[in-house]
């Protein structure tokens, strides 16, 4: 095979489909970037680690059609190195020679038919505009669990239907729920691990504008974002039914300056640990916040605030909380709350966006 | 028919209830086997063959599609390998290579396979971690544990699995395969009788130029023992002299199979980073070891010797004989009896127990032993 390309199409294109996908101790095939040259003047490069896989297409002037497998690291370091010139790439079965300026290079390449099959884009498909997407997964990421001993909860939920696109997380402390506005082919689930959702995410979040397309299907779901395609393996297992836990009413409500609560949580929640939450003791004035810990010391600051309801006091985890608070969009924010013992709610300024927080059971007072 | 149209699972020779037990339960497999039996067997050989044929695109192991060429060189992304690091597998390890594919849905279309080598020396949080896996095992995943000591799984983990059971190779299967393999035939003899229907160990016995050195050592510490004290305490430093020098030989030779997969400065290239630091984890286990393995090879080749005593006591002929070129010693049954007797428990308290001092049960057996005799 043989091209020559722009440098720094060829570079920024070998950064993307190196990122999110990790190398894989082992296979030596995995460790390489599949450099596919077609006629018609485009070169594919594909990566994979087995869970996900990244492929990206860009214009070349193509002079001999062909396939190699190229140590990826080596590749990306010696084209980011290059002198800004044109880029003459050439292989043959077992080298691939780089001509740039007055550099010439020849990388030993690695055994192509090692390299997975990877399977094309296919099932239901789902057109979403980007911006919303990653707007949408950088909302619930966060939520998703790092314990691997129940592994549907490391993963971020799809569910397409005809309404639209639902993305959900949880780690059984928090759950985090986005409605998106998209045009969906039929119904379909899957869950897919956080880390590919997220390199999703990013990737969306740096189009212009536009639609993300994915394809979801039994075995795997695909992203293509632009001229890049990434495909993830799917978690196996029963998503929990979260929609039972999503209350339909609330009793209490506070709405409050999303920043001010979010500083305020910080400032106070330095004192809290495991087993000393932040408390909230919401009235009519607002809500007080108060935590302490018998060796560090405590704080107390009050927000001014609107709050329709009942005086009652509820405890958080500060991070949880803060969390919740960051993802959600808008000026202000709603934290609905029931008693001490039933999970917060907090909605930013739209309904397309839930996120419910379970409570620190505060210990009863004596007397 | 060539060997690459023979099906894959009809290429694992010498173990015929095994294999056919194994082609039966490639159309609807459990989801879990133990491989049991003595090392050398071919318990990974048939494994690698009936990862093929799960995976196999013709669905029959035909050995000759892609997914067939590529499960029988461990090299299918469906197929995940597990295997000690240092003494152990790790929960490190059981997580990463284990829990966390079997529940992500499968890199390419089909079953996945995790074999799981020397199964007994999962450590007991990685023993646990794999029994989660097996209790709630997904629907597309097959397990293969292989195990010389299948009872030391924990017998919850056993109560998953289906128990396929390797015999020790026939002497006659060993001796033709070496033969076949350029072997005279005396020696291919030999090196089965000695080593108990382990192909591999029979093959490096006949082959290695000082395969059978340790023979002679044995012979020389048992001539040595029998001139009273100092003489016992002489054999057991000559059988630990013998081990060091195969240990230093050993590592030598792995160091030589390392050197193609490092560059200039003697330090892995990139690309093979993965797969060396697996080999080189072998071979440090290996060398590790080497001592013990060449001690008890010894003691068991004085055990030999004895027992070809007893056999030619009792007027056997010299095709009875595990050392058929050697002429038997000469001692009374009782006392070559009681002699084997002292071997065999040093062999197994050191099988037993790795804290134990090797030179302090060898000169315990060798005092015994002298003792027996005299």
């Amino acid at each position: 095979m043989k091209f020559r390309c722009d440098r720094d199409d060829l570079s920024e294109a070998l950064q993307t489909v190196q990122r999110g996908v990790s190398s894989r101790p082992g296979i030596p095939a995995l460790t390489g970037v599949l450099m596919q040259v077609a006629p018609e003047g485009t070169l594919t490069l594909t990566t994979t680690d087995l869970e996900v896989s990244a492929r990206l297409t860009i214009g070349v002037e193509a002079q001999e059609e062909g396939v190699a497998l190229v140590p990826a690291r080596l590749l990306g370091d010696t084209v980011k190195s290059l002198s800004d010139a044109p880029v003459e790439f050439e292989a043959d079965q077992a080298q691939a020679r780089i001509r740039c300026a007055a550099y010439e290079g020849a990388l030993r390449l690695l055994p192509a038919e090692d390299f997975p099959a990877l399977q094309p884009p296919s099932g239901i498909r789902v057109s979403v505009e980007a911006a919303r997407f990653a707007e949408g997964v950088g909302q619930v990421a966060r939520a998703a669990s790092r314990d691997e001993a129940r592994p549907v909860l490391t993963g971020v939920l799809l569910e397409v239907s005809r309404e639209g696109l639902t993305l959900v997380s949880t780690d059984s402390y928090r759950l985090a729920v986005r409605e998106l506005v998209a045009t969906a082919g039929g119904e379909a689930r899957a869950i897919v691990p956080e880390r590919a959702m997220s390199e999703a995410g990013r990737a969306a979040g740096g189009m212009d504008k536009g639609d993300v397309e994915l394809f979801v299907d039994e075995s795997q779901v695909s992203f293509e974002i632009g001229n890049l395609t990434l495909t993830s393996r799917l978690i196996e297992g029963e998503f929990p039914n979260y929609r039972q836990l999503l209350p339909e009413a609330y009793e209490s409500r506070l709405t409050v300056s999303r920043q001010q609560l979010i500083d305020a949580v910080h400032r106070v929640g330095l004192f809290a640990r495991d087993t000393s939450p932040v408390r909230l003791e919401f009235n009519a004035l607002g809500v007080k916040l108060s935590s302490s810990s018998p060796d560090l010391g405590q704080a107390v600051e009050a927000v001014e605030a609107r709050y329709e309801g009942e005086d009652l006091t509820a405890a958080f985890n500060p991070t949880y909380l803060a969390d919740g608070l960051a993802a959600a969009s808008g000026e202000t924010v709603r934290l609905e709350v029931r008693d001490g013992l039933k999970p917060g709610v907090v909605r930013g300024e739209s309904d397309d966006f839930t996120y419910l927080v379970m409570p620190v059971r505060l210990p009863t007072p004596v007397g | 028919m060539t060997r690459a149209e023979t099906p894959v699972l009809e290429r694992v020779p010498g173990q015929k209830p095994a294999m056919a037990f194994l082609r039966r339960a490639v159309e609807r497999p459990h989801h879990a086997y133990v491989f049991a039996g003595p090392e050398g067997g071919g318990k990974q050989l048939a494994a690698r063959a009936f990862a093929a044929a799960l995976l196999c695109e013709r669905g029959t192991g035909c050995g000759r599609c892609r997914a067939c060429r590529l499960a029988l060189e461990d090299r299918h992304p469906n197929v995940f390998v597990v295997e000690p690091e240092g003494r152990d597998i790790h929960v490190d390890t059981v997580r990463e290579e284990v829990w966390h594919p079997a529940y992500r849905t499968a890199p390419e279309p089909g079953r996945k396979v995790f074999v799981i080598r020397e199964a007994d020396r999962l450590n007991l949080a990685a023993a646990d971690m794999l029994l989660k896996v097996l209790e709630e095992p997904p629907a597309d995943a097959v397990f293969l544990l292989l195990s010389a000591r299948p009872d030391e799984l924990p017998e919850t983990v056993l109560s998953r699995c289906h128990i396929v059971t390797f015999l020790p190779l026939a002497e006659g299967f060993v001796v033709r395969t070496l033969e076949a393999e350029g072997v005279e035939h005396g020696l291919a003899v030999l090196a089965a009788r000695l080593s108990g229907g382990n192909l591999g160990r029979a093959r490096r016995l006949a082959t290695a130029p000082d395969g059978l050195s340790f023979r002679d050592v044995a012979a020389r510490a048992l001539e040595r023992a029998e001139q009273g004290t100092s003489g016992a305490l002489d054999a057991a430093g000559l059988v630990l002299e013998a081990a060091e020098r195969y240990r230093k030989g050993l590592k030598d030779e792995l160091e030589r199979d390392l050197a193609p997969f490092l560059d200039e400065r003697g330090r892995p290239e990139e690309a093979y980073r993965g797969a060396i630091r697996r080999l080189e984890e072998r071979h440090k286990r290996r060398v590790k070891r080497a001592e013990r393995d060449y001690v008890d090879w010894v003691l068991l080749a004085v055990s030999a010797l004895l027992r070809d005593a007893v056999a030619s006591a009792a007027g056997l002929g010299r095709e009875a004989l595990i050392n058929p070129d050697r002429s038997p010693i000469a001692r009374s049954v009782v006392a070559a009896v009681s002699a084997m007797v002292a071997v065999e428990e040093a062999r197994a308290a050191l099988a037993e127990d790795v804290n134990l001092n090797p030179r302090l049960v060898l000169e315990r057996a060798f005092l015994r032993l002298g003792a027996a005799s005299s």
